[in-house]
């Protein structure tokens, strides 16, 4: 690669939130120089003011990454830091741009410019009446995380055992009279782990959650949500005004009661506003004199779907919240795919192409999209098929439609890929050595099924309904009935799907009324096309359960006696002449197979991929496996795009290696006893076996956690650049001292120790790889060294980069307690402190 | 709501044109913000306004008009304001209200004014013989009080500048008070008259919803208004009054009347304003607790003269919380008032004005409509609150400096 051609570039990344952080640490990650201005006086954005969720385990909410990302992007070369520093406008002269500064400096000069100026969060002054404006119990999405960070959210429920909180969703979402009829996507989610965050704190506490639609959705989403459902009470319908109680109770929400369908009157103690995302003030200003068009709620808007990171100007991204709300790890990876574009586009033209197979496995739609960009972008994909299609366009030479992969060896860059092919009788073996390996697993669709005692001519899946749409829209009879959640939890592409086949049915002046739970619009669009099909005149009637729809079927017609939400008590009839009833989706039968061959685990729901955030979008924890479509997430096609660009950026760092790897590791061949723990161990596939008998690091897969070198029986595992006896030299008599992982509790600690709560005379933090690397020796060696207490500090369970980091290190904590002659729990601790987690921290090390 | 219990046969969707019903009542998202924002909030029964979205929505006629909920609705258009989507509640009552069904729903005396306004010209039936009696009795009187024989209370004077429009009790059990708001005129020193053709602010055409009525009755202030060949009507202190006049009079007679339509408070505050009306605030040495009649307020956006008015003609004015355009309704709107056997339940929904005037701790409440003025007499009386109610205009007459 030309790395001159990169040198020589220059980008304005506007914004450091997660998403600017992220694309400045990839372009400077491959030598273009950044500028990256920031308006407040820290990096780290809106995420970095958001408190951990997690519980006993990690809630992949992906708050910490804004932590690690600010400390990787304040140490880079190439990152000249503009804090303090507004873009106010963006000019554009003959291919160049300059980014004008205020307070007054020099205009930057750049060839892109990355605009990731976030969002800004609703503020409810006067929305829910004058209560809520001044009283103490009514707080913000945003001030309860300070009050979680800065641990005060016990104080604030003095005395009582079983705080009445009230979560109210959509504030400031889905208004049209406040000019936000959009959803913002992220505040049910949001909300939900925050209730699980304080049931953990407070067991006792009573939460009402109050909603519109309750936005269940993406990797492990519901069976969170199952676990939490029973705990809670949920009502559906937003209180508009909040009243000022007595001491007693303090705040009273006006509301219908769910059961009965009077009006009620609740009582509270907390009322917790989440308030929606709004876009940043300045982003539209900011573009103005370029032909960047911003929509009506401030957003840019580039009106190509699946184009994540483009706008309509070639020179200028967009990364982040700044074209629409987003969660944390899609603008992290959005900032990624932003300067991958850059970073592609200034190598191109250099750039000699060398054979580069990849496997994908799966010949489902995501399958396909891969086979595709990959080919488009100069990789040459393998697809194996599970059966899908058969027919594929000629540009795809290598389709082997009715494989069996058999196993996969070797790590990135060269996985080797045994599969036998052919028909029955004749079937052989092959192999493929290949670069990488994207897992494009499908979820099955399968037919809904049919209890209703409904004869099956009248019942259609959205598929079948689609195509009679197409080619015979005069068989379409005048009345239609869709069941949204029919076969169970609807996903984000059928939703989509089913309100844009009943819009299209009602402007044909078809009556058409569609059953629901509740209607997943998420985001933006969904939410567009929700509104497009009510103003078509498309009912929607809202359902508790599937039991309160009664259907009968009367030859010509189909009789449904409905118990609608808002009308307790009482029936309603509705006529419809067909069904139409989403395909049940469920994780197909080879995942797990799949998962085993690339020794990788699935998720809680039986999906493709970890929900670890260390790793998602995409990636996983070996090097060189990707995955994407609906088999790993809810995804829609536009989503998928967005999920290959960013593949394909993980591709290029495979294709054009930075500096070579030297993960720091070596295998000491004397001391070696060849007894493969580490083959066994390593989660990252990085250990390979020389000549049969030796086992060897693989620097391109290895993570340097070192878990190995904690875990090899001969002590034959060696990491270079810290030895048990480097790291220990420091410890002083009668200190505390943290071993702590450098991508969580070491940043906590750094945060503690900047704002000077704590000194190098308390406290000696000893930074590791991973928490896994904190082994049983090092902790008695260093305990040998007289310390007051030595505390082992790692990521939550399930935070671990490495997967098994925090669990082997608790097991050491538990181990060396249960030596003699060490006390038990007095001197040696186990905790989890995430990297924003700083004050949790400084709790173990100073109890108060 | 009287009909919530469990129905034998399902109430059967007939209607599917819900989007001629209001601007856009098929964006209802089913939020309940609507429910939580009714002025009926804390109290057993009533209408729940979500309900009666959904089944307008759903075209369940039958619901609706069996609902109970037409009459009990006070029209105050409070869960609108806080609708996210702006679906205006009173439009979808309103439909009910003059719906064929729902005709025998329509209280007796609210049946029986609209038919006497039509057929006198004045809601109490009073003619134009006794009017201009009643007037040139009291313009005697005025000459007297006033001790200046130029004052008057004039009728039926062609090119005046104002003519104001009094409210039927103003010429019936409330003489005095046309009596205070003559005063008024005669202290801003400009030309005005009453008219002999009509007498009357209301137009409880508004409450039954009937187009046609509410159309002859904006007629018959317009017509004869234009033939005065006045500047401005001035219009006594009635909310649903000025929302009709002020806000919906071009739509129903379809043009715009060739006058201004301002409220008495307001008149009397551009007056104060260019310093010839003096008041003096001494009169009222005490705080007065300010309320929001929903049809000024929330549905016709008149905030802040009454405020200032008021504020001229005591001590301080005291805000009641909620208040503004999240006010809370006396009790007795939407027709409620004008309908003599409600006061049973004017004194549920009043509840929740009572404990707002309770928490603020006043003794005097002043409110720019004499239909509100009424109920809050009445709730002060039921709930023992103890407060002394007056209009802004009858306090700003009675600190007249003159």
């Amino acid at each position: 690669m030309n790395k001159h051609a990169l040198e020589e570039k220059t980008v304005v990344v506007v914004g450091g939130g997660v998403a600017g952080m992220s694309a400045a640490r990839h372009l400077a990650q491959h030598h273009i120089n950044v500028h990256l201005v920031e308006k407040s006086p820290t990096l780290g954005g809106n995420a970095s003011l958001w408190a951990c969720m997690a519980t006993d385990t990690c809630q992949n909410c992906g708050a910490c990454l804004s932590q690690e990302l600010a400390q990787s992007v304040a140490n880079k070369n190439g990152i000249s830091l503009h804090l303090n520093q507004q873009v106010t406008a963006i000019e554009k002269n003959e291919g160049s741009y300059s980014a004008i500064l205020d307070p007054d400096s020099p205009p930057l000069k750049a060839d892109h410019v990355i605009l990731a100026s976030g969002f800004s969060a609703f503020r409810p002054d006067g929305l829910l009446g004058q209560a809520c404006d001044a009283h103490p119990g009514v707080i913000t999405t945003n001030q309860l995380n300070h009050l979680l960070t800065n641990q005060n959210l016990d104080r604030f429920l003095t005395d009582k055992e079983s705080p009445r909180i009230a979560f109210l969703q959509c504030v400031g979402s889905r208004n049209r009279e406040k000019k936000r009829d959009f959803c913002s996507q992220v505040c049910c989610k949001i909300s939900l782990r925050h209730i699980n965050k304080i049931l953990h704190m407070i067991p006792g506490a009573d939460v009402t959650m109050f909603y519109m639609d309750l936005q269940v959705i993406g990797k492990e989403a519901r069976t969170e949500f199952g676990a939490l459902k029973d705990n809670i009470r949920l009502v559906q319908g937003v209180p508009a005004e909040i009243l000022k109680g007595n001491p007693d109770n303090p705040l009273t929400l006006i509301h219908e009661n769910p059961d009965s369908m009077a009006r009620a009157a609740s009582h509270f103690d907390l009322v917790v506003l989440s308030v929606g995302l709004h876009a940043q003030p300045g982003t539209a200003g900011m573009v103005q004199g370029l032909d960047l068009p911003v929509n009506d709620w401030g957003f840019l808007t580039n009106g190509i779907p699946g184009s994540s990171g483009q706008s309509s100007d070639p020179g200028i991204l967009v990364a982040g919240c700044a074209d629409g709300p987003k969660d944390i790890i899609t603008s992290v990876v959005e900032g990624e795919n932003c300067a991958h574009r850059i970073i592609q586009s200034a190598a191109e033209a250099s750039q000699p192409s060398d054979p580069f197979p990849v496997a994908v496995m799966g010949d489902g739609h995501a399958g396909i999209e891969t086979a595709h960009t990959l080919s488009a972008l100069g990789f040459d994909p393998w697809v194996f098929g599970q059966g899908h299609r058969r027919d594929l366009p000629a540009t795809l030479n290598n389709y082997i439609p009715d494989s069996r992969v058999v196993s996969v060896t070797g790590y990135a860059n060269q996985y080797l890929l045994t599969y036998t092919a052919g028909d029955e009788e004749k079937k052989k073996s092959f192999s493929l050595s290949c670069r990488a390996i994207i897992l494009a697993g499908e979820d099955q669709f399968l037919p809904a099924g049919n209890d209703l005692g409904i004869k099956s001519d009248k019942i259609l899946s959205l598929e079948g309904f689609a195509s009679t749409l197409d080619t015979d829209p005069e068989m379409i009879p005048d009345k239609l009935a869709f069941w949204q959640d029919f076969s169970g939890p609807e996903s984000k592409q059928s939703s989509r799907q089913l309100l844009l086949l009943a819009t299209r049915a009602a402007k044909l002046k078809k009556t058409v009324t569609v059953f629901m739970e509740k209607m997943l619009v998420h985001g933006m669009d969904g939410q567009r096309l929700y509104d497009e099909a009510r103003k078509n005149g498309v009912k929607f009637l809202r359902i508790n359960t599937p039991d309160d729809i009664q259907a009968a079927d009367q030859s010509d017609i189909i009789q449904f006696t409905v118990k609608e939400v808002s009308l307790k008590g009482m029936a309603v009839s509705v006529e419809s002449q067909w069904l139409i009833l989403p395909d049940r989706s469920v994780p197909d039968v080879y995942f797990d197979a799949l998962a085993d061959l690339v020794n990788e685990p699935l998720d809680r729901e039986g999906g493709l991929q970890s929900p670890n955030i260390r790793h998602r979008l995409t990636g996983s924890f070996r090097k060189g496996v990707f995955y994407t479509g609906t088999g790993h997430d809810d995804v829609t096609p536009d989503d998928v795009q967005a999920e290959l660009l960013n593949i394909c950026a993980r591709l290029w760092e495979l294709k054009h290696p930075q500096d070579p790897a030297d993960p720091g590791v070596v295998i000491n061949e004397k001391k070696c006893a060849k007894c493969l723990t580490c083959l066994r161990v390593c989660p990252h596939s990085a250990i390979r076996i020389n000549n049969g008998v030796k086992p060897a690091i693989v620097p391109e897969a290895c993570y340097a956690c070192g878990l190995c070198v904690a875990n090899c029986p001969a002590l034959a595992i060696e990491k270079t650049d810290h030895s048990d006896d480097e790291m220990i030299a420091a410890i002083q008599k009668g200190q505390c001292v943290v071993f702590a992982c450098q991508r969580s509790a070491a940043l906590a600690a750094k945060t503690v120790f900047e704002n000077g709560t704590l000194g190098d005379q308390d406290c000696q933090v000893i930074e590791v790889p991973c928490a896994c690397r904190i082994s049983t020796g090092l902790v008695l060696k260093s305990l040998a060294r007289g310390p007051e207490k030595v505390i082992l500090a790692g990521c939550h369970e399930g935070n671990c980069q490495s997967h098994k980091g925090s669990s082997e290190a608790q097991d050491v904590a538990r181990f060396v307690n249960s030596l003699p002659g060490i006390r038990e729990n007095q001197s040696v601790f186990w905790t989890s402190a995430a990297a924003n987690e700083g004050g949790q921290l400084l709790n173990i090390i100073q109890p108060s | 709501m009287t009909l919530l219990s469990q129905v034998e046969n399902p109430y059967i969707i007939t209607r599917l044109d819900a989007d001629q019903r209001g601007e856009n009542l098929l964006e209802c998202l089913s939020c309940g913000a609507c429910t939580s924002a009714c002025s009926w909030f804390d109290q057993e029964g009533g209408p729940v306004p979500r309900l009666i979205m959904r089944a307008a929505l759903m075209g369940l006629d039958d619901l609706i008009v069996q609902s109970g909920a037409l009459w009990d609705c006070l029209l105050c258009n409070r869960c609108t304001q806080n609708c996210p989507m702006g679906i205006t509640m009173s439009q979808i009552i309103g439909q009910g209200r003059s719906h064929p069904d729902a005709r025998d729903q329509i209280p007796e005396d609210i049946q029986k004014g609209v038919k006497t306004r039509l057929e006198v010209g004045d809601v109490n039936g009073l003619t134009k013989e006794e009017f201009v009696e009643t007037v040139e009795w009291l313009a005697e009187e005025f000459v007297d009080e006033m001790d200046d024989p130029q004052a008057t209370i004039p009728y039926d004077q062609e090119g005046s500048k104002f003519l104001y429009l009094p409210n039927p009790r103003e010429l019936g059990i409330n003489l005095l008070h046309l009596t205070a708001m003559a005063k008024l005129f005669y202290a801003s020193k400009e030309t005005w008259t009453l008219s002999s053709r009509h007498t009357d602010v209301t137009n409880w055409g508004y409450f039954i919803n009937d187009e046609e009525v509410a159309r002859k009755m904006a007629l018959m202030v317009v017509e004869p208004a234009e033939e005065l060949g006045i500047e401005t009507l001035v219009l006594s202190e009635c909310g649903h009054g000025y929302h009709v006049l002020k806000t919906l009079t071009e739509k129903l007679i379809g043009r715009k009347p060739g006058f201004d339509v301002i409220s008495i408070p307001e008149f009397v505050m551009n007056y104060v304003d260019n310093g010839v009306i003096k008041l003096d605030p001494a009169i009222h040495p005490f705080k007065v607790a300010y309320h929001d009649p929903c049809n000024l307020a929330r549905k016709s956006d008149l905030y802040d003269p009454p405020r200032k008015l008021l504020a001229h003609c005591c001590e301080e004015v005291v805000e009641l919380s909620p208040n503004r355009e999240n006010g809370i309704c006396c009790g007795g709107g939407g027709g409620m008032l004008q309908d003599s056997s409600s006061k049973p339940k004017r004194m549920l929904t009043g509840k929740a004005k009572a404990d707002q005037i309770t928490a603020a701790g006043v003794t005097h409440v002043a409110a720019p409509c004499l239909s509100c003025h009424r109920q809050l007499g009445e709730i002060s009386a039921h709930f023992k609150l103890n407060v002394a109610v007056d209009t802004i205009a009858s306090m700003a007459s009675k600190c007249l400096v003159l």
